[in-house]
């Protein structure tokens, strides 16, 4: 579709998401305990994308708020060299990079829908990337596997500040987000590691999630 | 139907005033609960640990099942066990089992 068709000014690109160089994240996490994770993950990315002159979104899927307990929620993130022309999407249908905050997200949710291909999986776990592939759909075209155990390196930060679009009083990325920001830098450089210790709360905990992320190339 | 007299005072069936229907006032304790399933709202997904019982260890005590919010706990003669297609992983069940035998295990600890 094409706002030229309608005569008017603006155009949507023909294919949405076709956009040159624009790349999108979707976290998966889980409701109310681990939500600030993933708003973290995306908000430090968008952050660090902006230090370096580039444009960025982050924001979390309206549909599933309010979130309860332990249900599968999804955050929001994309980032392109250039003006974002379909910025009022509200989900990312095809994303590039997908990152699960908890391991057990893994199971029974599709959460490689839509994947690029030849895209990224960052998943918070302790187990080796062989056994997190098991439980992956075959064929999704997923081309590279993280993992790095953020939970190890840091402590969740539970709390509702920032819900909702309120402003954050706790900081960004002191808890698991920091290293699971810092394992997307490793598997797929979408940003630099020095923007995203920038912007964090927890600057060593990305670098060392930088470090210790584990990957597995796959298809 | 069969419902049970609670009334106190006269007893069942017996010709009071307004007739016998007086006494057929249903009372939730004998009235059986309907046993359904919500196939549009499956919340096995929502789980990080699942609860395993050892059956043999089980005394069929019931606490769990009692305690359980959302009646996951199926019953059997001589032991109880968990229907992990709605079970949300809370814990309850193994915080309450008086005999602990029952177990929270990662979810990706299973292949299924």
């Amino acid at each position: 579709m094409s706002g030229g068709d309608r005569g008017v000014a603006w155009a949507f690109p023909r294919e949405l998401f076709e956009e040159k160089g624009l790349r999108q994240v979707t976290v998966w996490t889980r409701g109310v305990v681990l939500i600030k994770e993933a708003r973290d993950v995306v908000t430090a990315l968008a952050g660090a994308a902006a230090r370096e002159g580039k444009q960025s979104q982050a924001w979390e899927n309206y549909v599933d708020l309010p979130d309860r307990i332990n249900v599968p929620v999804k955050a929001y993130a994309r980032i392109s060299d250039r003006p974002i022309e379909s910025r009022y999407i509200y989900e990312n249908e095809a994303p590039d990079i997908v990152v699960v905050v908890e391991e057990s997200l893994v199971k029974g949710n599709p959460i490689l829908d839509g994947l690029r291909p030849g895209g990224t999986l960052v998943v918070n776990t302790r187990r080796r990337p062989e056994e997190i592939a098991r439980f992956l759909t075959p064929g999704s075209g997923l081309g590279l596997l993280a993992v790095v155990d953020a939970a190890g390196i840091a402590t969740t930060e539970k709390t509702l500040s920032g819900q909702e679009g309120a402003s954050d009083a706790s900081g960004i990325g002191g808890g698991w987000a920091a290293p699971l920001s810092g394992a997307v830098v490793r598997a797929c450089g979408l940003v630099g590691l020095p923007s995203l210790e920038a912007v964090v709360k927890a600057p060593e905990a990305a670098r060392i999630g930088y470090e210790r992320t584990i990957l597995l190339e796959l298809a | 139907m069969s419902v049970v007299n609670h009334g106190g005072g006269a007893p069942a069936g017996s010709a009071g005033p307004g007739g016998q229907d007086r006494w057929k006032t249903p009372f939730a304790g004998d009235a059986e609960a309907p046993v359904g399933e919500n196939e549009r709202m499956i919340t096995g997904g929502w789980r990080i640990v699942r609860p395993v019982v050892d059956t043999k260890a089980c005394t069929n005590c019931l606490i769990c099942w009692i305690y359980c919010p959302d009646a996951c706990i199926v019953r059997f003669e001589e032991y109880v066990d968990v229907n992990y297609k709605y079970c949300k992983g809370c814990g309850i069940c193994t915080r309450v089992c008086p005999v602990l035998c029952i177990t929270d295990v990662p979810e990706l600890d299973f292949a299924d």
